[in-house]
């Protein structure tokens, strides 16, 4: 596959869609941010948007809350039109670029702020402390708060509208592993409950236990969308072998090349390009003397199928 | 609008910020008539600062007029820190979220700062007030006119106080928004009232007659050597517009990428 192209596993229109954009481009100065990027979210899914840092993922997330205008393109977040934000975002929480407060107010103060911009009731507050476990230090400063203590405020103030959609932007960004299980746990429960939650991260080892679809961007290009499991299963299965010495990988090479397949010898064993010629090459190896002592097929981890996507370029 | 206005006035009614502004303005009004009252002497009735003066039916309100240069640093200062705060905390992408209407949050934030400024003028002038009328007889100088025949210079020059606050912290308003940083937006904003329009007006008296801080100091005085008081309050109130609408065309086009 060209390393850039859109690879999407399912048609984007047979989708029922919480964000839908098309060609959505932002520009600054002479650089393309994020370029003719046709993104697909499921309703009601975790969607992972994974890409290396300056990929384009945040400038495209603001895009998306109203923040910055596209260059051209357009698009749809919960049926409601990118040019009118105000017609969707009652609708979504938000956490972009870590959590931003209010340093001298108290975290509820915090909230009580927003929660009286937006027009939610005083008690809906307590509600998103109470889910986010952080009542007990609610009337603190949030200078005084520690990094996932901060976190926790910001999808707290993410959940203020009881949102269909929420959108977080590396939400697990300098939490130790105790707080990205937790946050795992919260973007679980929030499935449960219906929302659809498109959250972001540099690292696909993140979101690959607990996403249902990825959006992979490189370069401010989608370089693929579709559910998680597809990513790995486009990626082809290779197989490796070994034999009773090393002198017998030569010639194993040898015999999967006369077959017409692509073999490297790695170490103690050869990779051979396709997982379906076992059996043959099997056959083949015993024909040239070669007893075999491991065939194993090898899929592409999930990580090694975004490298083969992204043309390796992750950073 | 009215959500933007009683969200930030949540912030602003925090005893920290509410009593601290006010604080500040109540205590230099407390210094300015302490020091016009300390410096008050028989000198002749057109002197600045004299008994004979400050007898006078206005003479309360030129006590008001010599701190129009700390109620403009004050009322630039307050609407610079609260507009460009929440670009350097990063705050303004959550309130845009919750407020997308851009003029609506910035008119609702606007306006509960200049509220708190204007409230503030108005509680130090009444203090200033309650001062000078204890420690004037003490100096000899008869008040039976400030609130007399006086009241109206009084009241008008309290007016004008307000006027000039607003004026001020719109000024720092619009600063704050094309800056995006507390800092320069209040030291840019401080150095140019004072300062630079100082020394230009200085050098090239005409040009004074131009410069915005120099016609709110105008009004405040009710006309002085630089700007007549209707020239000053024309003038004013058109700079204030020019930069309510450059200020909100700004804001609301500009991208929000902090």
């Amino acid at each position: 596959m060209t390393s850039l192209a859109i690879a999407t596993a399912l048609a984007p229109a047979a989708v029922d869609a919480a964000i839908r954009t098309s060609a959505l481009t932002k520009v600054y100065g002479s650089r393309r941010v994020v370029d003719r990027a046709d993104l697909v979210v499921p309703r009601g899914s975790i969607s992972g948007f994974v890409g290396p840092n300056g990929a384009g993922k945040t400038t495209t997330l603001r895009m998306l809350l109203g923040l910055v205008r596209p260059t051209e393109g357009g698009g749809e977040v919960l049926g409601g039109s990118l040019d009118e934000p105000r017609g969707y975002l009652p609708r979504v929480g938000s956490l972009i670029e870590g959590p931003a407060f209010y340093p001298t107010l108290s975290g509820r103060s915090n909230l009580r702020v927003l929660a009286t911009l937006g027009g939610f009731a005083k008690a809906r507050v307590e509600e998103v402390l109470e889910i986010v476990e952080l009542r007990d230090r609610a009337g603190d400063h949030y200078r005084t708060y520690s990094l996932g203590m901060k976190q926790r405020l910001g999808v707290a103030a993410a959940l203020l509208p009881q949102p269909e959609l929420l959108v977080l932007d590396e939400p697990t960004n300098g939490l130790d592993p105790g707080g990205i299980i937790e946050t795992r746990a919260l973007l679980r429960r929030f499935r449960e409950q219906g929302m659809t939650v498109f959250v972001s991260s540099h690292l696909l080892s993140e979101l690959e236990q607990v996403a249902d679809w990825l959006v992979l961007i490189d370069k401010g290009r989608l370089a693929y969308q579709g559910p998680i499991g597809d990513l790995v299963d486009r990626s082809k299965a290779t197989l490796l072998v070994a034999g009773e010495s090393a002198a017998d990988l030569e010639v194993i090479a040898a015999v999967a090349r006369r077959l017409g397949h692509g073999a490297t010898v790695v170490d103690s064993h050869v990779r051979i390009d396709d997982a379906s010629v076992a059996a043959e090459l099997n056959r083949a190896a015993m024909n040239a003397g070669v007893t075999l002592t491991e065939l194993t097929v090898q899929r592409a981890s999930l990580e090694e199928s975004f490298l083969a996507v992204t043309g390796g370029l992750q950073s | 609008m009215t959500r933007a206005f009683r969200s930030e006035w949540f912030k602003i009614r925090r005893p920290g910020v509410l009593l601290g502004g006010l604080g500040a303005m109540v205590a230099f009004s407390i210094l300015a008539v302490v020091l016009t009252m300390a410096r008050a002497d028989s000198g002749p009735r057109d002197a600045a600062v004299s008994i004979a003066r400050l007898s006078q039916p206005d003479g309360f309100a030129s006590i008001l007029q010599r701190g129009s240069d700390f109620l403009g640093v004050f009322a630039l200062g307050v609407l610079a820190v609260a507009t460009a705060q929440e670009y350097s905390n990063g705050t303004l992408r959550s309130l845009l979220v919750r407020e997308p209407r851009r003029i609506r949050l910035l008119a609702g934030k606007t306006v509960a700062n200049l509220l708190y400024v204007c409230a503030s003028v108005l509680v130090a002038s009444l203090v200033a007030l309650l001062l000078a009328l204890v420690l004037a007889p003490g100096k000899g100088i008869t008040t039976s006119e400030w609130l007399g025949s006086g009241l109206g210079d009084t009241a008008s020059t309290i007016g004008n106080l307000v006027v000039a606050a607003f004026g001020f912290g719109m000024f720092g308003t619009l600063l704050a928004l094309v800056v995006r940083a507390p800092a320069p937006a209040v030291i840019g904003g401080v150095l140019w009232i004072l300062p630079v329009e100082n020394l230009l007006t200085r050098a090239w008296p005409n040009v004074g007659h131009w410069l915005p801080g120099q016609q709110l100091a105008a009004v405040v005085a009710r006309g002085n050597d630089i700007s007549s008081y209707g020239w000053a309050l024309g003038l004013g109130m058109s700079l204030v517009a020019f930069a309510a609408i450059t200020g909100s065309a700004l804001f609301r086009w500009r991208d929000v990428s902090v």
